[in-house]
């Protein structure tokens, strides 16, 4: 790094581009590979692909949602198995299903603030490798043991444990503060809003033959690095229709409420990402073509705990600050790229987004935000045939969108993500 | 490559038992003297005085004539250039009968002649042609490790045959044996002798692994900035590659449309040019003629051939490969000599051959050399699942009575790939340790 | 004349328990004149740590709103469990509870109880008395509570009713019932007996709730009264507020419960119900 950091001027950080293992079902390919080996992988081809080896960058920035406690410093000790240089920091975020996208943020600001160069961001998840915990009983008692002084105190510790405390404790994938997965979450709102069982079939089938057309036409070549013999998603289904859609059993909800289906919902699965973000000065000198730049970013929370919000709505709360900021409406955009957590999510934020009730009373506006044109969205395919290792999935979208915007010759483009803890994280990408 | 069968004919009670063992090659690391001992130059031709002073500057003791001393000689350089006459053909008696009894394990015999395609009078012609069948067959003469080749040069190339020599005296050419190389004139040199590529932008296509993994490898050790391309689904073991030698790596299929258009964007896009192209990327559909597929055929001929037809466009375009360029391709024995069961292959290969010479003679204004290898029995991944037997013939049935390594095809075309090479083009080197497959 | 009973320490509850079938209650319609107190309490981080991880509290330096209940149940009982107390102590049931809290309660805070019982009353099915529990500290009232206790026995069709305030034509009440859900186990009981110190048969197991007429034991109401407070700790202040709970249909154990609210500035209301909606086991106001 030849330049020399200018602080207290901010500039423009550049997406240079991004690299990603295939995302793989849970308990299949990637079963016995831990996040470490999956963003070390993950890292290592991204650093091929930029001619990285041995460089120092000014950071490495990731996370995963399901985490191990040994790797409570996962994105360093990452580093110091991959082909960076070791004097290159690292540091962990998390925050649900935007770590990504958020840790791309945080790259960004500092790129824009001067205070770095280049740095990396990444998530990594996986769903088969997971955390199991020892339960409550079992881990208060070795604490107490751990805590006694004498022989006797820690043997009368242990003499406290309960057969039933040696049942272990896998982590679910449920709101901590309601008790519900986020498919029964999404299932209520998706209800309150009326989304029709028909239209996220369509949505999930776009979904594939969208990711399916892409990797046909080499989009992903060069964003895409295989895996222990996975070249691509291997939850793509390229032969995807409504009609096959149509007749999986609802999985989510009741009765005639029951739309969604193993078909219109992520499924669990692992995988890693990583983007490359750099200043305009550090891209030059490396020779390196900005794909697309981080321009602004927002997130938002919804209080979905007692249900006045639904859990994935924060992202339409996030989206019209932003555009209020830069000065823009929500046609605007040559690309959107609106995260599928579930087809329904996608559909209930569009929707909530044409309501002129909702853009007035929740999101204090003067009327409705509008509709998009459904061709910018997800032109190349998303989570519901990619896969959503929670983490992952930001990288994902911000390398792809970064392409398909240089590829476009120019344009502007629109990231939605919506996690875990009513949260959403939105970002505008501009080439 | 050690299985079981290696190991037992390699064992002490084999070598009691009278099966022949293969020498230990002497290969080339950077900075170990070109060769292991004093260099016989002889002959009375034309390059003579320059080859000895050259070898001179490298601190390599020469002797003008065979004597007596117990020393062995590292190499043997017998100058017939400027022989005439059938009659002169007898100096490679006279200095070679001694000089070979005196020859080092892994010693290196070159022949120095003038290539008959330049000659007009007849029984000059036949003189030099003659020089081809005496090198071929002391070839199969030596033992322990040593070589016989043939450099022939085009006119008073001086710089070319001192860069022929210089391969043949050195580890780089270990398995190459029983070989002619036509040199023209040159007066290039490498600037930088440890790092003869420095400053040069390689691309290998087929670099994830195997012979490619090796080739970028090599051009990255002699100095040079790679581009590691493979198809995407080998793009994990391709990154290992691009990181381990701190190049980049680029997942492109060859058979794309745009494939050419996006290597020389990368190259010269990330790395400012594109000096050197080798395209290795290949695969084998075998089955016998009677019973391929289309598909066999066609995706064989496509990777094989159509794709480097096609990639030459854009890499030759404007922008794309600057005049000095080097373009080596990597075809094989089965193109020469042909295999059953890859007409395929055999077809491709043999095209490859084909376009080496037209597309040589195309760019030699520009200075861009045009060549390629025939690897022989390569010990790889691919070669280690063939059935023993079948493998253990393909092994010994040289002159060398052993199975080449990856790294001797990559020193080849490293060699091929150098500034001081620019007089050796449109040439097809074998590297096959003299097999008895093929002319 | 108040007689005035000054404990030293806290009574053991299994004490009562074990003795409870003698106390039968009798036909008074009047309840002793006496305060049970307890002065200088302090409140063991430990306990008040397993409390709150249990409950769902955030272990800070306040008490959550319920935990003064706790430390004044063992008083309830010592005055229902007193001579010529009206209602047997077998069978009473918890049926409603308010809390005013006046003043933040500090975990360090020495902690003054006075318990007496007041307000012996009809009820449609029975007979209810009212216990109060008031907790001051260096003389300033702070919290005060009031624990109904209705012992079925001669039924009394015209007597008034307390009823809890309707949820009907709330937000909760259309559309598809949102709220935390909780999957209660079977030992929660004795999870909560644990740190509640109350091992009242009932709410052990089903072997000791059977004779006692229930088919499987049965979630303690303050726990889950508690669990509902705890989830809506962060809308409400530490002090001015009057949470009341009306417990309808108790809480077998084990279940998955749902608790649906309707949050609206100075006022919570919600339902603590099945899964499924169909049975309804609590009702939680609470104002300020």
């Amino acid at each position: 790094m030849a330049t020399k950091p200018t602080p207290r001027k901010t500039r423009r950080a550049a997406v240079l581009g991004g690299n990603r293992i295939p995302f793989a079902r849970a308990n299949g390919a990637y079963a016995k590979a831990s996040n470490q080996d999956m963003l070390t992988a993950t890292l290592d081809g991204l650093v091929a692909r930029y001619g990285l080896a041995g460089e120092r960058l000014g950071e490495v920035v990731a996370g995963a949602v399901l985490k191990h406690s040994r790797d409570f410093n996962l994105t360093r000790e990452t580093v110091l198995g991959s082909r960076l240089d070791p004097t290159t920091p690292a540091y962990d975020v998390q925050q649900a299903c935007g770590t990504g996208l958020e840790a791309a943020i945080l790259v960004a600001n500092k790129v824009a603030l001067g205070q770095i160069e280049v740095g990396i961001a990444g998530g990594v998840d996986s769903a088969s490798d997971a955390p199991i915990a020892v339960s409550e009983g079992l881990r208060h008692t070795l604490l107490a043991a751990n805590r006694a002084k004498t022989v006797a105190q820690r043997a009368k510790a242990l003499a406290g444990l309960r057969p039933g405390d040696l049942l272990p404790s896998i982590p679910q994938n449920v709101e901590p503060r309601t008790g519900l997965s986020m498919g029964q979450h999404m299932a209520i709102t998706a209800e309150r809003w009326g989304i029709t069982r028909e239209a996220q079939d369509e949505l999930a089938a776009a979904s594939h033959q969208h990711l399916a057309a892409a990797y046909e036409r080499g989009f992903y070549d060069d964003l895409v690095t295989p895996y222990l013999d996975v070249t691509r998603d291997n939850n793509l289904r390229a032969d995807s229709t409504v009609e096959k859609l149509a007749k999986l059993k609802p999985v989510f909800g009741k009765g005639e409420h029951a739309t969604m289906t193993a078909g219109n919902s992520t499924p669990l699965t692992d995988g890693a990402s990583a983007v490359l973000i750099a200043s305009e000065e550090w891209s030059r000198e490396h020779h390196l073509t900005p794909l697309a730049w981080l321009v602004d970013a927002e997130t938002a929370a919804v209080d979905y705990v007692h249900g006045d919000e639904g859990l994935l709505m924060a992202p339409a709360y996030a989206v019209p600050r932003l555009l209020a900021r830069n000065g823009l409406a929500l046609q605007d955009f040559d690309f959107y790229e609106i995260h599928e957590a579930f087809a329904a999510t996608v559909l209930t934020t569009l929707k909530a987004w044409e309501d002129p009730a909702f853009c007035r009373d929740r999101l204090g506006l003067a009327g409705a935000l509008g509709a998009i044109d459904p061709a910018k969205l997800n032109v190349n395919g998303s989570s519901l045939a990619a896969g959503h290792p929670f983490a992952a999935t930001g990288g994902r979208i911000l390398a792809s969108l970064a392409k398909g915007l240089h590829e476009n010759g120019g344009g502007r483009g629109l990231i939605s993500i919506c996690a875990a803890g009513g949260q959403g994280v939105v970002a505008i990408l501009e080439a | 490559m050690t299985d079981l069968f290696t190991r037992l004919i390699s064992s002490s009670v084999a070598k009691k038992a009278g099966v022949p063992q293969p020498t230990r090659l002497r290969r080339y690391q950077p900075g170990v003297a070109l060769c292991e001992g004093p260099v016989l130059v002889a002959g009375g031709g034309r390059f003579e005085g320059g080859l000895t002073d050259w070898l001179a500057t490298l601190a390599i003791a020469t002797q003008a004539q065979s004597d007596d001393s117990a020393d062995r000689l590292g190499g043997v350089v017998i100058d017939l250039s400027a022989a005439t006459d059938p009659t002169d053909l007898d100096q490679l008696r006279v200095i070679g009968a001694p000089a070979i009894k005196r020859l080092a394990k892994n010693g290196r015999l070159v022949v120095i002649g003038t290539d008959p395609a330049t000659l007009t009078d007849l029984a000059e012609v036949s003189t030099q042609r003659a020089l081809e069948g005496a090198v071929r067959s002391i070839a199969k003469e030596l033992r322990a490790g040593a070589t016989a080749n043939l450099v022939l040069a085009q006119g008073d190339s001086s710089g070319g045959v001192r860069s022929a020599v210089e391969f043949f005296l050195s580890g780089r050419s270990a398995y190459v044996d029983g070989q002619v190389v036509r040199v023209g004139e040159s007066t290039a040199t490498n600037p930088d002798a440890l790092r003869p590529l420095s400053g040069k932008v390689a691309v290998v296509t087929g670099a994830a692994r195997g012979i490619g993994a090796e080739i970028a490898t090599v051009l990255a050790r002699d100095g040079a900035t790679v581009v590691a391309v493979d198809i995407p689904s080998a793009g994990d073991a391709l990154a290992e590659v691009a990181n381990k030698i701190g190049g980049t790596a680029l997942q492109v299929d060859v058979t794309a449309p745009d494939a050419g258009r996006r290597i020389v964007e990368h190259a010269t896009g990330r790395h400012g040019s594109i000096d050197i192209v080798v395209h290795n990327a290949g695969i084998t559909r075998d089955k016998l003629l009677v019973n391929m597929d289309e598909s066999r055929w066609q995706s064989v001929i496509d990777v094989n051939l159509g794709s480097i037809l096609r990639m030459s466009a854009a890499i030759l375009a404007d922008g794309g490969m600057a005049d000095g360029g080097r373009i080596v391709c990597v075809a094989s024995i089965a193109g020469i000599a042909g295999n059953r069961g890859q007409s395929n292959y055999g077809a491709s290969k043999a095209g490859v051959i084909g376009l080496v010479g037209a597309l040589s003679n195309e760019l030699r204004e520009r200075g861009i050399t045009v060549n390629a290898v025939a690897p022989g029995f390569i010990e790889t991944a691919m070669t280690a699942r063939i059935p023993f037997t079948t493998r253990e013939i393909g092994r010994r049935m040289n002159s060398l009575q052993q199975g080449g390594r990856p790294v001797d095809v990559a020193e080849t075309i490293a060699w091929f790939a150098q500034p001081g090479s620019a007089a050796v083009t449109g040439q097809v080197l074998r590297i096959c340790g003299q097999s008895l497959l093929g002319a | 004349m108040t007689r005035e009973t000054a404990l030293s320490a806290v009574p053991d509850l299994r004490r009562f328990y074990a003795t409870a079938a003698f106390h039968r209650g009798n036909a008074s319609d009047t309840v002793p004149d006496e305060r049970v107190t307890l002065t200088g309490v302090r409140v063991d981080l430990a306990d008040l740590a397993d409390y709150s991880r249990l409950c769902g509290f955030s272990l800070t330096g306040i008490l959550p709103l319920t935990y003064p209940q706790l430390l004044g149940f063992p008083l309830q009982m010592a005055v229902m469990a007193g001579e010529g107390f009206p209602l047997p102590l077998i069978g009473a049931v918890h049926v409603e509870n308010v809390v005013t809290v006046h003043r933040p309660l500090q975990a360090d805070d020495r902690l003054d109880l006075v318990v007496h019982a007041q307000n012996l009353r009809p009820h449609r099915r029975g007979r209810q008395v009212d216990l109060v529990t008031e907790v001051s500290v260096k003389g300033e009232p702070a919290w005060h509570g009031v624990s109904t206790y209705l012992a079925r026995g001669a039924e009394h069709p015209e007597a008034p009713t307390s009823p809890a305030p309707p949820l009907d034509g709330d937000e909760t009440s259309t559309g598809p019932a949102v709220g935390p859900v909780w999957r209660l186990g079977e030992n929660l009981g004795r999870s909560y007996a644990a740190v509640s110190g109350d091992w009242n048969p009932i709410h052990v197991h089903a072997l000791t709730a059977r004779p006692l007429g229930f088919s499987s034991a049965i979630a303690h109401g303050m726990y889950t009264y508690a669990r509902a407070v705890a989830a809506l700790a962060p809308r409400l202040p530490d002090a001015g507020v009057t949470s009341r709970v009306w417990f309808r249909k108790p809480v077998r154990l084990p279940s998955t419960v749902r608790l649906r609210s309707c949050v609206s500035p100075g006022r919570t209301l919600s339902r603590l119900e099945s899964v499924d909606a169909e049975v309804e086991h609590a009702i939680i106001e609470q104002v300020w």
